[in-house]
């Protein structure tokens, strides 16, 4: 007898690109089981289905689209994963909201693996069980509104989702996320780039049906808790939720500036005047250009995203949609305080396809380079590109997306401009594994400065998402039991105390991966709702499902995936000397702030201990065969001696 | 008496009507200065204290001269002249 699936849907969708063939695969059960869907069976898949010092931008290369069980349910808020091997040889891999991931469900599949590569530019058209791969050519060099608009009327349906490209991904522009519903981004470790190297230039799905559930009652009861924690200030267990239901990410903008944690000028400072941060405020945003709020799928968060309008002034006639907490870091680390320009820049990235991070760093970085002297007019295709010309900054995003002049060295990410350039701005570059960083106070959250320099697809703060703790008067002894967790909240909730570190960032690591394999949205449920304790999260899957899982399980899975994606990186010769951090945040103290860099004796320190709290050899960062038999990877330990891996 | 910056932020500025402004206060503890806003902005206290503690669901930041950014750990706090607040 078959069994039936509860939550998930039982179905792989793999799309040859070379040939043009469609196979539906079963869902294996034990994937379901050891990495639950999303993130952590598409780390599953790459892993076993890529060989190690592959191209990224070969056909041999996956692009893998996975949802989970909890998708197409209020549950997952329409979260899903993207990976890929990145082009900087890192996995990539991220996390993406809106509408596709529960269309994708209703379609009837639980994940695409996209294989081959397309002789011509091409699209997928999935509506329920008819999948057609489409001639594109017509849509290539399309920017990511227009390929909305244009495949839509093809289709003829105005309600089904996509997932596409811009053209700098079409140009294999460094780091390109793939664009959803206009404005919700995906990988930025590069899924669009090779998404372009594939020469695909969009997904469109349409399904008619729905996503069965194990306990319905159960659902529904939990549903109606999980709209209570959300919707009731006093049982909110995070003092961040309620200003994230107001203002959504944009309330970080003035905060963040005020306690010197805005990466200002290519991070040289942590904050901006208090009337500039006054300026590119969240409370401004909402006051000036709000029009109306925007979510994902079944979200109760009404602030997180939010349409916006410019209607005045040079940037007059920007529309867009803000569903990052970009302001803050888009302005300050170009030194650019208007908000209209912030937007229009935004919206300029998602046009054309771009990672809004890799284009203010690159800018920032050649800003540095020029007021210091190493560049001039001459690299810069005669822009005078000081920290606060707003013109040059928008003129450059174009340059950047189409690899025009000085654009096209950018194009290639800071790493690699910095070699290009020489001349010494290797030392303002600011990357780690060859991504830009986010936002991240390094200096002043030393478990963000662990995470950035330890994680397996670079900079990414939802891998590892909250770096602070809940109010540790909150947290229970008999859940931190539950769920493994050795190490003194109290101690780990003290910024710049190296101690605690490594074992914090291992239950935040394992944490997010479960969260976000599940799925559901880093955001809502660490600060919304789960403070330090991912029991909800559990019985929410276990209604769903159907599938008896015990926390500890539970946490088991997310230390499986994140071993196992660390194992990706070790395959490509990743080891302990590349988890770090910008030099600048080693050596240079934060001036208007009061606080000294984080020193690469502590970073060795907390370092030490992630490594030992994982069962990871210290010297090298490799797993160890003890710890991948103890996760059922012995597979992966067997091919880390085939291959001459040294622990 | 100590001259306090207080900043506002997100939800609270509806609650004050207002982004910033500077007290002076008697009690320059955390506990006197929410006392003190909440005769202007009837309703702070019971958003930022509740059962005699700091509200799980709010934060204030202190920024000092010459030292990091903190957030406050509770009601006793006490404050210096010059020190500015954020309350979220």
């Amino acid at each position: 007898m078959v069994q039936k699936w509860y939550g998930w849907k039982g179905t792989i969708l793999r799309i040859k690109l070379s040939n043009n063939k469609v196979v539906k695969q079963d869902l294996p059960r034990n994937w379901a089981r050891d990495y639950i869907g999303c993130r952590g069976i598409n780390s599953k898949i790459l892993y076993d289905e890529t060989k190690p010092r592959m191209d990224p931008f070969s056909p041999e290369n996956k692009l893998i689209f996975g949802t989970g069980p909890l998708d197409g349910t209020p549950f997952g808020m329409g979260r899903m994963s993207i990976s890929t091997k990145s082009p900087r040889y890192t996995l990539a891999e991220g996390g993406i909201g809106g509408f596709f991931g529960p269309e994708l469900k209703f379609a009837g599949y639980d994940h695409i693996v996209i294989e081959g590569k397309a002789k011509k530019p091409t699209y997928i058209w999935i509506d329920d069980g008819n999948i057609e791969i489409r001639d594109a050519t017509h849509i290539w060099g399309k920017t990511t509104s227009e390929t909305d608009e244009i495949i839509k009327e093809e289709v003829g349906d105005q309600d089904i989702q996509m997932m596409y490209i811009g053209p700098a991904a079409e140009k294999l522009v460094h780091a390109c996320p793939v664009i959803s519903g206009l404005h919700h981004a995906g990988c930025r470790a590069g899924c669009g780039t090779v998404m372009g190297s594939k020469k695909l230039k969009a997904i469109a799905v349409r399904g008619s049906g729905g996503v069965k559930v194990a306990q319905p009652n159960e659902v529904e009861n939990r549903y109606k808790e999980l709209y209570e924690l959300l919707t009731t200030p006093k049982k909110m267990k995070d003092p961040w939720w309620p200003s994230f239901i107001f203002l959504g990410p944009a309330l970080v903008n003035r905060v963040f500036n005020d306690v010197g944690t805005a990466p200002a000028l290519n991070f040289q400072r942590m904050s901006l005047s208090w009337k500039d941060a006054d300026d590119i405020s969240g409370e401004r945003y909402l006051e000036k250009y709000v029009v109306r709020p925007q979510s994902c799928f079944c979200c109760t968060c009404p602030g997180c995203g939010a349409w916006f309008e410019v209607n005045n002034g040079p940037c007059a006639g920007t529309k867009g949609a803000f569903l990052t907490a970009l302001a803050g870091t888009l302005g300050p680390l170009v030194g650019v305080t208007s908000l209209p320009t912030v937007l229009t820049a935004l919206v300029l990235c998602n046009q054309l396809g771009l990672d809004a991070m890799h284009v203010a760093y690159s800018v920032a970085w050649a800003m540095e380079c020029f007021e210091k002297g190493i560049i001039s007019k001459k690299d810069t295709d005669g822009l005078e590109f000081r920290f606060g010309n707003a013109k040059a900054y928008l003129e450059m995003i174009e340059k950047i997306a189409y690899r025009d002049g000085f654009g096209d060295i950018l194009a290639n990410g800071v790493e690699k401009a910095s070699e290009i350039i020489g001349r010494g701005s290797e030392r303002y570059k600011l990357t780690v594994k060859g991504q830009e960083i986010e936002g991240m106070p390094e200096r002043h959250l030393y478990v963000a400065a662990l995470g950035v320099a330890t994680d397996a697809v670079g900079p990414d703060h939802t891998r590892w998402y909250p770096p602070y703790l809940p109010n540790p008067a909150i947290v229970s002894e008999e859940s931190l039991r539950q769920q493994g967790i050795n190490f003194d909240p109290k101690k780990a909730s003290i910024g710049r105390l190296p101690q605690g570190k490594g074992r914090f960032l291992k239950f935040l690591t394992d944490r997010a991966a479960v969260i976000e394999s599940i799925p559901g949205c880093i955001f809502v449920y660490t600060r919304g709702i789960l403070g330090l304790n991912i029991g909800f999260l559990r019985d929410i899957l276990v209604a769903v499902t159907g599938v008896d899982i015990t926390i500890e399980e539970l946490m088991n899975v997310g230390e499986r995936i994140v071993t196992l994606e660390r194992a990706f990186n070790v395959r490509e010769g990743f080891r302990r000397e590349h988890d770090t951090i910008p030099r600048r945040m080693l050596e240079e103290p934060v001036p208007d702030k009061y606080y000294g860099p984080l020193t690469q004796e502590e970073l060795n320190l907390m370092l030490d201990e992630y490594y030992a709290s994982r069962g990871w050899d210290r010297k090298t960062g490799v797993p160890t065969r003890k710890k991948l038999e103890e996760l059922r990877l012995k597979k992966v330990a067997d091919e880390f001696d085939k291959i001459g891996v040294k622990y | 008496m100590p001259i306090l910056h207080l900043k506002y932020c997100s939800h609270i500025t509806v609650i004050t009507g207002k982004l910033e402004e500077t007290i002076k206060t008697k009690d320059a503890t955390a506990n006197g200065v929410i006392l003190k806003l909440d005769e202007k902005y009837p309703g702070l206290k019971k958003l930022f204290i509740s059962n005699g503690i700091l509200n799980l669901n709010t934060m204030i930041f202190l920024m000092r001269t010459g030292e990091p950014t903190v957030a406050v750990p509770d009601l006793n706090t006490k404050f210096k002249d010059g020190d500015v607040l954020i309350l979220i």
